[in-house]
């Protein structure tokens, strides 16, 4: 009995091996630390719900330079929510992956003006995202190239 | 040709336009966990709330499909232990459920020093929120910032009170 039971696991022990190592579904590649191009702030991708969200890990300047407190969402439309510290800040939201490399049905906050654009994610290489921005049309947009902070 | 008296057709068109009827609606202690290892600065927590609105509004003579509107009026955290809220120094609520997105509902920043319980600052904005609870089961986030490190998970309990608007 002992002598099959070990035959079976030296048996499995290779699939086992293989499903430890079976790298992420391809829609959780999103997920890590992100810097947009003007080397701002540092966005952390994670996933909620089955969707995903990006929130701001690291600003380089992390203080407001006229009250010298930490910085907070001071030009949100809705005033009652501008103390939200803009550390933490969720600036992408609710994305889903649409096959082909591509978030969808997402949206990106731009706290320099408290406006929210709708977005789509583009993947161009494992460390390398394409972030457009628009409003209404997709061809009408800007894109930012975001780096992945910790290479793979 | 059947006459009906002018008086008794008021009658019939007032009774069929029902007041809207408000509600007070309890979301009772929900547990939000942030899985640990934790560090400075903003955490996630999350947790489920079944809220149960179909059957409380069973209990007050309604269906789902009555529930007009839905405003969060009050927001607390409290600390699940005796740390309280200790080493939080801001926390910041956010709902979302199915299709509907995430969106902002309350904060408090910064947290008075060595709260048990604090009342948070309810969003303004609460779009489509009627829509939200209708689906039953809402997620709720707690941006916890936290003043250092720690290993272990942190759990806050998140209590929350809606007033509803019913019509048949």
């Amino acid at each position: 009995m002992r002598t099959t039971l070990l035959f079976l696991s030296l048996l499995l022990l290779p699939f086992s091996t293989v499903l430890a190592q079976a790298p992420p579904e391809p829609a959780d590649r999103l997920i890590g630390v992100w810097e947009p191009s003007n080397g701002k702030a540092r966005v952390k991708v994670e996933k909620i719900g089955g969707k995903y969200y990006g929130k701001i890990v690291w600003l380089r300047e992390p203080n407001d330079p006229a009250t010298g407190a930490p910085k907070v969402d001071k030009n949100n439309p809705d005033e009652s929510q501008r103390t939200v510290p803009l550390r933490g800040y969720r600036l992408l939201k609710d994305f889903t992956y649409g096959g082909n490399d591509e978030w969808t049905e997402g949206t990106i906050y731009d706290p320099e003006n408290g406006s929210t654009y709708s977005c789509v994610i583009t993947m161009k290489d494992a460390n390398t995202l394409d972030i457009r921005g628009f409003i209404g049309v997709k061809a009408l947009g800007r894109t930012d190239v975001w780096k992945r902070l910790q290479t793979k | 040709m059947l006459r009906i008296p002018l008086p008794a057709l008021v009658m019939v068109a007032l009774s069929a336009c029902t007041d809207p009827e408000h509600l007070t609606f309890e979301s009772g202690p929900i547990d939000l966990t942030a899985a640990g290892p934790l560090f400075e600065g903003s955490n996630t927590a999350q947790g489920e709330w079944n809220t149960g609105l179909e059957a409380y509004l069973t209990e007050q003579g309604h269906s789902i499909g009555d529930l007009r509107e839905a405003r969060l009026t009050s927001a607390t955290i409290a600390g699940a232990d005796s740390t309280g809220l200790q080493g939080i120094r801001s926390v910041s609520v956010q709902w979302m459920g199915g299709a509907q997105g995430m969106q902002q509902m309350a904060v408090r920043n910064p947290l008075p020093a060595d709260s048990a319980s604090v009342r948070l600052t309810v969003a303004d904005e609460q779009p489509k929120l009627a829509e939200l609870l209708a689906q039953g089961t809402v997620t709720v986030v707690a941006d916890l910032d936290l003043d250092a490190d720690s290993d272990a998970d942190r759990h806050v309990i998140g209590s929350f009170t809606l007033e509803l608007t019913v019509a048949p």
